[in-house]
């Protein structure tokens, strides 16, 4: 019997997959789609009038923000004290000096050669932030992206609200571009999912496959989201020792975490520590799968042997 | 009244007194009990993370980023980590960059 009923769309410029467990799929649609809009007027970069636009335009002054905002603002500045600057949200500018400053669908992918100044970027504390008054001052010069677990923690609270609207025995999966995260029951066998490059391959693909019950699963990688100017490649994920794209053993990591912006957050350092963050990894005790630049599969803490003896991995 | 009846009246108000204070001492320990399981932390969320985040521009001139491994002592605060089995057949989703 199928348990199972499945809607995908498209927001904030990449792929919505939610999968409903015993449930309804309309109201948790519904609750997804109200978290989405949430998350796009608080914090999209890309949107002039969302409050994340306007408090860039407020460098120096101390603004008011939402209660959203606010948590997303310390979520990304935890993220970032915990990788040591490896995941910081004061990418903006670096992000846009490399050519990323509009929603991803409307960057060409290849295209004339581009004179970029790299420098560091300013580095999180230069963030003031006071979560209880809900307030946040920007140096001069710093610009706020919270992409890397501004989505992750989009996801988190979209599955949340999801299995809210659905209520008890259900369960829900929530996929924002491949950012994961589940809540309430899952089905027999748990939530299957298949650990690729690219969050658009198909569910049915070859490929290696991963069961959880619960919890949230993350993937980073350097070989989508890239684009080309003149010779050069570049792509999202920006090293702040630098402020251009990061060189990483890794070209993907994956890691399954309690919550998505957990998996994000160690997905994301994996790919940008100096060294590709195997011991960090291995203290945070998550358990993780790393593809570096030929193809070479790492599994840490637990992440399973693929199965072989199944069609998903022929 | 006897000195003997005195004495019985004294030791059974000394009694009372003893237990009255027990079972206040048991109340208020009930009551932190209850407090301590219905307190969900917000609070102390708040303040870390204000302590965290909230800079002086002395402190903000001096810091640079940095990407180097975190020692030990900055590794995540893994949260127990859900487990992980492989498995085979069409999959929920897909987990990969976007």
């Amino acid at each position: 019997m199928t348990t199972v009923a499945t809607a995908t769309w498209r927001a904030l410029g990449t792929g919505i997959r939610l999968v409903v467990h015993r449930g309804e799929l309309e109201p948790a649609r519904e609750a997804v789609e109200r978290i989405l809009d949430e998350v796009d007027r608080a914090y999209s970069r890309f949107r002039p009038d969302s409050e994340l636009s306007r408090l860039n335009a407020r460098t120096g002054d101390t603004v008011a923000i939402s209660e959203l905002l606010a948590d997303a603002i310390g979520v990304a500045l935890d993220a970032a004290e915990r990788t040591d600057g490896a995941v910081d949200p004061t990418v903006g500018w670096a992000m846009r000096a490399i050519g990323y400053d509009v929603d991803f669908e409307q960057i060409s992918s290849t295209g004339a050669p581009i004179e970029v100044r790299l420098e560091p970027i300013p580095g999180w504390p230069t963030v003031q932030l006071s979560r209880v008054r809900r307030e946040v001052r920007l140096q001069p010069g710093v610009e706020l992206d919270l992409g890397s677990t501004g989505k992750a923690l989009a996801v988190d609270r979209a599955a949340a609200a999801a299995h809210a609207a659905i209520g008890y025995g259900s369960g829900v999966l929530v996929s924002f571009g491949g950012d994961i995260a589940t809540a309430g029951a899952a089905p027999d066998g748990g939530w299957r999912i298949l650990v690729a490059e690219d969050s658009e391959t198909p569910t049915d693909a070859p490929g290696e496959s991963i069961a959880i019950v619960d919890g949230a699963v993350a993937t980073s990688s350097t070989t989508v989201r890239r684009w080309q100017r003149g010779e050069t490649v570049l792509h999202h994920l920006v090293d702040p020792r630098t402020g251009g794209p990061v060189a990483s053993p890794w070209r993907t990591a994956t890691v399954v975490a309690a919550t998505c912006v957990e998996a994000n957050l160690a997905a994301t350092a994996a790919i940008v520590l100096r060294g590709g963050g195997i011991g960090w990894l291995e203290r945070s005790g998550l358990p993780a799968r790393l593809v570096d630049g030929s193809g070479g599969i790492v599994r840490l803490n637990g992440w399973p042997e693929p199965d072989l003896r199944g069609p998903a991995a022929a | 009244m006897s000195p003997a009846d005195r004495d019985r009246a004294v030791e059974r108000l000394r009694a009372i007194t003893i237990g009255t204070a027990i079972a206040g001492v048991a109340a208020a320990g009930g009551f932190g009990a209850i407090a301590a399981v219905s307190y969900r932390g917000a609070a102390t969320a708040d303040a870390v993370t204000a302590a965290v985040t909230t800079t002086t521009d002395t402190a903000v001139t001096a810091a640079q980023p940095t990407t180097t491994e975190p020692a030990a002592t900055a590794a995540p605060t893994a949260t127990s980590a859900p487990t992980v089995t492989s498995t085979t057949g069409s999959a929920h989703a897909s987990s990969g960059g976007s």
